[in-house]
């Protein structure tokens, strides 16, 4: 167990179950010491006294949390491992070239349904044949499950019903490629946006349809840079790092996005069926995949044509409620440490506009202001 | 009329305590469980129509 206190809680990562819990922090300091071998009579004596209150009471809560937070702890998940049997395709009628800094990837699909999983993001990378290749990537289907290889090794498969794990997993590998490093070098990913300006950066969060790429592509039209956009990693030394994929840009915002993006009038349009959603990719501009960035804050948005502007700063503990269950933290106990550490001291904010120059103000002064 | 008053303010005072410390115990057992994802993930394939 790991426990970091964050203002006027607790929060505790139960490390066999790969679970926070937010708690009070008495609660906390008596998860510890149940799980460190303390008695529960010895714990309720002391509780009782520092509570002033009955016996029975206090034996009731210390019993509470180690029946629900304690003995779930005490195994860990066993995942049941599967023989993953398939045959890999002799021939792929897709083939794409992808160019990131100087890093070639060739990347093989059998049918357009995978290729639709991937390319559009990565369109603006494309280039023609290579004969130096950095890293080979394939992705074919079978007994109706859709399988990535990596030079050669088999990382996982995935169904449809969970396919966008398949895409977080191309995205990972593709991350881990660019900067040569495994996945135990990374604190977490975080579906969210970022921006850099000079030499920080800011995360952006928040639902789905909350106005994150949009608020990213604005902001990238008005002098910030775009790191990522829905996939955000950060590594062990808790530095923010480029993704290459095209921000998503979504049918609604084309009217407040052309002004700046012409482009996007003619850009191709991608219908995604199966998720009813329709998006362009905008490329995103002058990206450094040599900096990474330490982050200054992070800002809930949500974009919304009927609310008045309001930007308040929000509660780590309820900032941490909203991030942890969108995102993917390494399950390393050295990173999880660093992550609540990293996490404790960054100012949390909500943004709520519908005035688009109010937001970019707002985002400015957050990168002004001194910690 | 004053000695009545005393005693219902003791009560008053009394009656919050017990308040107090039960609100205090319910905040003890109350604890957020939050699960991170299993794995790197794109955007979940939740229907939220053209959004924004």
């Amino acid at each position: 167990m790991i426990t970091k206190e964050i203002e006027s809680k607790s929060i505790v990562w139960l490390q066999n179950a790969n679970q926070y819990i937010v708690v009070e922090k008495i609660t906390a300091k008596i998860t510890i010491r149940l799980s460190n071998g303390a008695s529960v009579e010895n714990i309720t004596r002391e509780l009782k006294k520092e509570l002033e209150i009955p016996f029975e009471k206090a034996k009731e809560l210390v019993m509470d949390i180690q029946k629900n937070i304690v003995n779930p702890n005490q195994k860990k998940k066993e995942s049941s491992p599967h023989k993953k049997t398939f045959k890999k395709p002799e021939s792929f009628p897709y083939v794409k070239f992808y160019k990131i800094n100087s890093i070639i990837f060739k990347v093989e699909f059998t049918n357009e349904f995978e290729l639709s999983l991937i390319h559009p993001k990565f369109a603006h990378l494309e280039i023609n044949d290579s004969s130096k290749i950095d890293f080979h990537f394939q992705v074919f289907t079978n007994n109706e499950k859709t399988f990535l290889v990596v030079d050669n090794k088999l990382i996982d498969s995935w169904s449809r019903e969970v396919i966008h794990y398949f895409q977080g997993k191309f995205s990972m590998k593709i991350v881990e490629s660019i900067y040569q490093k495994t996945e135990d070098d990374w604190m977490g990913v975080f579906h969210a946006s970022a921006i850099n300006h000079k030499e920080n950066s800011i995360l952006i969060l928040g639902d789905s349809g909350n106005g994150k790429s949009t608020s990213l592509a604005l902001l990238q039209a008005n002098g910030f840079h775009c790191i990522a956009d829905d996939f955000v990693p950060v590594d062990n030394k808790a530095s923010v790092h480029s993704f290459p994929a095209g921000i998503s840009i979504k049918r609604n915002s084309l009217d407040v996005l052309s002004p700046f993006y012409p482009e996007l009038k003619n850009s191709a349009e991608f219908h995604y069926k199966r998720f009813n959603k329709i998006v362009r990719y905008l490329p995103p501009k002058d990206i450094d995949y040599t900096k990474s960035f330490p982050c200054k804050a992070l800002i809930f948005i949500k974009y919304n044509k009927d609310l008045e502007f309001t930007l308040n700063p929000i509660s780590n503990s309820i900032a941490f409620e909203g991030l942890v269950p969108d995102s993917w933290i390494s399950s390393i106990p050295e990173n999880v440490t660093l992550f609540l550490d990293w996490f404790s001291s960054l100012p949390c904010y909500q943004l709520t506009y519908s005035n688009n120059e109010k937001m970019i103000s707002a985002v400015e002064k957050i990168f002004e202001h001194d910690a | 009329m004053k000695k009545e008053k005393e005693i219902s303010r003791k009560d008053a005072l009394q009656k919050m305590g017990h308040y107090g410390k039960y609100a205090a115990l319910t905040a003890l057992s109350t604890y957020i469980f939050l699960n991170p994802k299993k794995a790197q993930a794109s955007s979940p394939p939740t229907n939220v129509g053209d959004g924004f």
